[in-house]
C-alpha cells in the first residue's frame, strides 16, 4: 500500500461525518431540553380501617360535612338505610362548622360510640 | 495492511463519538445527600432540613412558612428505658422484641414575607418512625422527656425538644418522617 | 368509612384522597347538584344507582362499610413519584408539540428550555439551581409540590422571560401561591411589582399598564402560570381546577407595577405598608374575581361613588347565595389613576390610604335584601320576633343593613397606576394574599 493512503482514508471518514451533521436541516436536529414539570412530595398511605363484619347490631354515624341546603340527603339516607337495615343504629350528624372546618370532637364521640360512618359533602 | 486501515477508521469514528458525547448535557445538579427531602435520602443525624409549612385561615391559596428541622441527638435502648423510668412508674417496657427511640429534635420557624403572622401548631401526630423496609410503626403513649413538644411556634420562635418512637431492636436503620414538612430523618 | 360525593367530582375526589394517602378510597357517587334539591328528590338519588358505575348506590355504601380489604388496601409505606431532570431528546417541533399536548403550556408558542436556556436564566440570582424555593399545594385539600431555582427557570425560559426578570419570578414562587385556584367559582390572581426593580425592568405603570403593552408585565404573568400549572400541580380541568367558566384574568394574571412616583404625598407605596422598606423590590399577589371601572367629574365625590359601585361587589364572586352564611365578608380593592388619588387626597381630605381604606370598610354595607342570604340563621330569629333583627324586616330592601361588607381584617387595599388620562379608577373584590422579597433571590 503507498505511503499516506492509511491518513487519506482517515481524513475521507471524518469529512464524510461533517458533511452528515452539517446538511442536517434545523427542524430535524435532536435538542434536549428540561423537565418543565415538578412532583408531589412522596406521601405517606394510610392504611384502610377494617371492615365490618356485619351491619347488624352496629351503630353507623351517617356524618353530613355540611356544605350549604344539602342537609336533607343525608337525612334521607338514615331513613332509606333505617327501613332496608332495621337492625343497625343510623345516627345522623352535623360536623361543626361550615365545610372548611375540622371537628375533632365529632371524630372522638364517633369512635366512641360507632363502629362506621357514611360522610358526604352534599354540592 | 487492510486489519491497520480497518483499525483507523474505527478510531477515527471513536474519537468523533467521543467529542460529540462530551458535548452532551452536563451532569444533573442533584441534591446534596442526604438532604432529607425523601425517604431514600433522610438526613444524618446534625443535619438541618429547610422545609416549609402552609397555613390558612380560608380555602383560598394558604401561605409558606419555613421551617427548619434538625435531629440533634438519638437515645435507644437500655439508655433510653433508664430515663423514661425516672420520669414514671407507668413508662413500661414497650412489646418484646422492641425498644424505644428517644430523638432530640430542634425547630427555626420563620415567615416568609407579609403577612406573615400566623402561628404554627406542632403535634406528636405530624412525626412517624418507619422501618428500614418502609414499615410504618406505631406511637408509644409513655411521659415524653423534658422539655417536650411545645404545640404552637409563633414566627421566630426556636424550639428543642424530645420525641419517643419505639421500633424493633433489630431495626438499625428507622427513619423518622415529618409530615406535612415532608422530610425524613435518620434515627440512627 | 363509605364516602359519598356527587357524580361531577368524581376526578378531584379520587385526586384529592390519593395525594392523601388514600388512593383506593371506597367513593359512592350521586347525582349532582344535591344542593337545595326536595328531601323526595334526594331519596330518589339514594334508591337509584351510581351514575358513574351503574350500580344501586345502597349496595354500593353497604359494600364500603363490610367488604373485606383487599391486599392492595392494605398496603402502607410512602409512595413517591420520581422524576427525570430532562426530557428525551427529540426535534424542536416534536418537543413543542409535546409540550403543549401534555398542558404545560398556555396554548401559545413557547421557548423551549434547553439546557443553555436555562443556565443563561440561571446567572439572573445567586441561590445554586437545587435550592428548593417554595411550595404549591395544587388545591386547599391536596399535598404540596416543591420545586427548585432550575425548575422555575426552566418555566421562566417557558414564558418568554429575561434572565433580569428572574428575580422577580423567584420571589413569586417562594409565596407558594398559584395562580390558577382550584374553586368551581372561576378565580382570578394579581401580581403587583414595587420598589426600585419597577424602573430597572421598565414595568408599564402608565397608560395600559394593566393591558399588552411591555414585556415585563407580559411574561411576568405568564410564567407565574406556568409555575403554577407545571411546579404547582394546579390547573388541570376536573381535577385541580373546577372553574366552571374559568377566567380571562388569568391569562395575564393581572400583572403590574405600582407607579408610586406618582403617589400623594403621605400615601405609602404598598409594600411599605405591608412593612418593608421603600427602597426594597416586592411582589405582593392577591386573590378575586371583579374589577368593576367607573370615572367621574361632577357631581359626587369620589369616595361616595366608591362606596356605592363597592356594594355591587356583595354580588361578586362566590357569596351569600352560593354558601349561604359560610361566605359572607369579603376584601375590597382600589386601582386608582393618580389623577383620582390626587383629587382623593387634596379634595376629600383622603391623607393617606389607610384613611380611605377605613371610611370605604365601615361604610360599605350589605344591602337587606342580601343580608338575610348572608344571615339566614338571622332570618329564622327575625320572622320568630327575636330582636334586633325582627325590627330589620320593616327596612327596604335596597337600604343598608347592619353587616359592612368589607371584613375589618381584610378590610380596603389601595394601589395606585395609570396613564392619567382621565380620573378613572377600578374598585374590585381582590384580598390580599402575600408579599415577598425580590432582592432576596437576586
Amino acid at each position: 500500500m503507498k505511503k499516506g493512503t492509511g491518513w487519506l482514508q482517515i481524513g475521507i471518514c471524518l469529512l464524510t461525518c461533517l458533511f452528515v451533521t452539517c446538511t442536517q436541516k434545523p427542524e430535524q436536529r435532536v435538542i434536549t431540553v428540561l423537565n418543565p414539570v415538578g412532583s408531589p412530595s412522596p406521601t405517606p398511605l394510610i392504611p384502610m380501617a377494617p371492615r365490618l363484619d356485619m351491619l347488624e347490631g352496629k351503630t353507623i354515624y351517617i356524618v353530613d360535612v355540611m356544605y350549604p341546603l344539602t342537609h336533607q340527603l343525608f337525612e334521607e339516607i338514615q331513613k332509606v338505610f333505617s327501613e332496608k337495615y332495621p337492625k343497625t343504629k343510623w345516627v345522623v350528624k352535623s360536623k361543626a362548622g361550615t365545610y372548611f372546618d375540622d371537628d375533632p370532637k365529632l371524630w372522638e364521640e364517633l369512635k366512641a360510640n360507632a363502629q362506621g360512618m357514611i360522610i358526604g359533602v352534599g354540592h | 495492511m487492510r486489519w491497520a486501515t480497518v483499525c483507523r477508521i474505527f478510531l477515527t469514528m471513536a474519537v468523533i463519538a467521543l467529542v460529540a458525547c462530551a458535548q452532551k448535557t452536563a451532569q444533573a445538579p442533584g441534591q446534596k445527600p442526604g438532604s432529607g427531602s425523601s425517604l431514600s435520602d433522610a438526613a444524618s443525624i446534625g443535619t438541618t432540613v429547610p422545609t416549609m409549612v402552609e397555613l390558612s385561615d380560608m380555602y383560598v391559596s394558604p401561605e409558606t412558612y419555613d421551617l427548619k428541622v434538625t435531629v440533634a441527638e438519638i437515645i435507644r435502648g437500655e439508655k433510653s428505658m433508664e430515663l423514661l423510668k425516672k420520669l414514671g412508674a407507668s413508662n413500661g417496657q414497650p412489646a418484646t422484641d422492641s425498644e424505644y427511640v428517644l430523638a432530640r429534635v430542634c425547630f427555626e420557624y420563620k415567615a416568609r414575607g407579609a403577612p406573615g403572622d400566623k402561628p404554627w401548631e406542632l403535634s406528636g401526630a405530624q412525626f412517624s418512625a418507619f422501618s428500614e423496609n418502609n414499615k410504618p410503626y406505631g406511637s408509644p403513649s409513655i411521659l415524653a422527656l423534658q422539655p417536650g413538644l411545645k404545640p404552637l411556634l409563633r414566627p421566630g420562635d426556636t424550639l428543642e425538644c424530645w420525641l419517643a418512637f419505639v421500633v424493633a431492636k433489630s431495626d438499625r436503620k428507622p427513619v423518622m418522617a415529618f409530615n406535612p414538612g415532608g422530610a425524613w430523618f435518620h434515627l440512627y | 368509612m363509605a364516602p359519598i360525593v356527587t357524580g361531577r367530582f368524581q376526578d378531584v375526589a379520587e385526586a384529592t384522597a390519593a395525594s392523601k394517602g388514600m388512593p383506593r378510597e371506597r367513593f359512592t357517587y350521586i347525582h349532582h347538584p344535591v344542593s337545595n334539591k326536595p328531601a323526595a328528590e334526594c331519596r330518589k338519588y339514594i334508591e337509584g344507582n351510581d351514575p358513574l358505575t351503574g350500580k344501586p348506590v345502597i349496595e354500593e355504601i353497604v359494600a364500603a362499610l363490610t367488604k373485606p380489604l383487599s391486599e392492595e388496601e392494605k398496603k402502607t409505606g410512602f409512595v413517591e413519584k420520581p422524576r427525570e431532570r430532562l426530557l428525551k431528546p427529540d426535534t424542536a417541533q416534536n418537543l413543542e408539540r409535546q409540550f403543549l399536548e401534555n398542558g404545560w403550556t398556555d396554548g401559545l408558542l413557547i421557548a423551549l428550555p434547553t439546557e443553555q436556556r436555562v443556565s443563561e436564566m440561571l446567572k439572573a440570582t445567586s441561590h445554586k439551581p437545587d435550592e428548593i424555593v417554595g411550595r404549591m399545594m395544587p388545591s386547599p385539600a391536596q399535598g404540596p409540590w416543591k420545586y427548585t431555582v432550575e425548575m422555575v427557570a426552566a418555566n421562566a425560559v417557558m414564558a418568554g422571560a429575561k434572565p433580569k426578570h428572574f428575580p422577580v419570578i423567584l420571589a413569586l414562587a417562594a409565596t407558594g401561591q398559584g395562580s390558577l385556584p382550584s374553586s368551581t367559582s372561576s378565580m382570578a390572581r394579581m401580581m403587583v411589582i414595587n420598589g426600585p426593580i419597577r424602573n430597572e425592568l421598565k414595568t408599564n405603570m402608565g397608560i395600559g399598564a394593566l393591558g399588552p403593552f411591555d414585556e415585563a408585565n407580559a411574561v411576568l404573568g405568564r410564567t407565574w402560570t406556568f409555575i403554577t400549572k407545571n411546579l404547582g400541580g394546579g390547573g388541570k380541568a376536573g381535577t385541580t381546577y373546577l372553574g366552571t367558566f374559568g377566567n380571562n384574568y388569568n391569562y395575564n394574571n393581572l400583572c403590574f407595577a405600582e407607579k408610586e412616583e406618582a403617589l400623594p404625598s403621605g400615601w405609602k407605596p404598598f409594600h411599605v405598608q405591608k412593612g418593608f422598606k421603600q427602597g426594597e423590590s416586592v411582589v405582593s399577589v392577591f386573590n378575586g374575581w371583579t374589577l368593576l371601572n367607573y370615572s367621574a367629574y361632577n357631581p359626587d365625590p369620589y369616595h361616595e361613588l366608591m362606596r356605592r359601585q363597592m356594594v355591587a361587589l356583595e354580588m361578586s364572586g362566590a357569596g351569600a347565595h352560593h354558601t349561604p352564611g359560610v361566605n359572607i365578608q369579603t376584601a375590597g380593592m382600589l386601582i386608582i389613576d393618580p389623577v383620582t388619588a390626587k383629587a382623593l387626597k387634596e379634595e376629600e381630605s383622603f391623607e393617606t390610604k389607610e384613611k380611605l381604606s377605613r371610611w370605604l370598610t365601615e361604610n360599605v354595607h350589605f344591602t337587606m335584601w342580601n343580608y338575610w342570604n348572608a344571615m339566614p340563621d338571622y332570618l329564622k330569629k327575625a320572622k320568630e320576633g327575636v330582636q334586633p333583627y325582627a325590627s330589620l324586616l320593616k327596612r327596604a330592601p335596597e337600604s343598608d343593613s347592619p353587616l359592612q361588607l368589607f371584613s375589618p381584617k381584610a378590610g380596603v387595599e389601595i394601589v395606585v397606576v395609570g396613564g392619567e388620562t382621565n380620573p378613572y379608577w377600578y374598585a374590585g373584590d381582590f384580598r390580599y394574599l402575600a408579599s415577598a422579597s425580590i432582592d432576596q433571590w437576586k
